[in-house]
């Protein structure tokens, strides 16, 4: 299962988000202000895997060192791909 | 006319609230008005340095604050604002001055108009 969230840390939606991903063990794909959540410390302790949109964290003027160890950076084509492999996609949170 | 404070509550680029604020601001301040913007929550993030808009299509924030306060827009980040989403002052663009609550206060009294993106 995958969860996109799109809102940022300072969002109720985004916090949901996210919540769900933990709670569901799903994976998460963050993308828009969304990349927020993926600096250092914010997703301690989230088991599954987290991405982020590499476009994304370019334009917020957030660099590989603020993020988060264990986030993956990736692009456009990949997003589709996990979209389309996962058996589920919940969001946009 | 009075000091018009613009209180930014909402990150860059997720909607149009931040880029409203800068174009609101740069507006009045082209008009002689005297604005104080300050950026709250989310908002601080308007002042992130390294923002690079190279192939989204988007315009680059960070260079219209810049505009604005070369301009004169009096630019303020709330001191709590910037240590919760993760950011020290380093992390800011020249010439936003930290602030506290009460100062916070202080500028939204002063100001005969407040508008909030």
């Amino acid at each position: 299962m995958l969860v996109i969230v799109k809102n940022g840390p300072d969002t109720a939606d985004g916090k949901r988000g996210v919540k769900l991903a933990r709670d569901m063990a799903a994976d998460l794909f963050l993308i828009q202000n969304g990349v927020y959540f993926a600096q250092k410390e914010r997703l301690e302790g989230f088991c599954g895997t987290a991405y982020v949109l590499e476009d994304d964290i370019k334009l917020r003027g957030l660099k590989g060192a603020e993020i988060g160890k264990g986030i993956r950076e990736t692009g456009y084509d990949s997003f589709v791909d996990l979209m389309a492999d996962n058996d589920k996609v919940v969001g946009m949170f | 006319m009075g000091k018009i404070a613009m209180i930014l509550r909402r990150a860059p680029y997720g909607d149009i609230n931040a880029a409203e604020a800068v174009r609101h601001a740069m507006g009045g301040v082209a008009d002689d008005l005297e604005i104080d913007m300050i950026l709250v929550d989310g908002g601080v993030f308007l002042a992130k340095k390294g923002q690079d808009d190279t192939g989204t299509g988007f315009t680059n924030l960070e260079g219209s604050l810049k505009d604005c306060i070369d301009m004169g827009v009096n630019v303020y980040a709330d001191k709590a604002s910037v240590r919760e989403q993760n950011l020290e002052q380093s992390d800011l663009v020249d010439g936003v001055r930290m602030i506290n609550a009460t100062e916070m206060a202080g500028l939204v009294q002063e100001a005969k108009t407040t508008m909030i993106f």
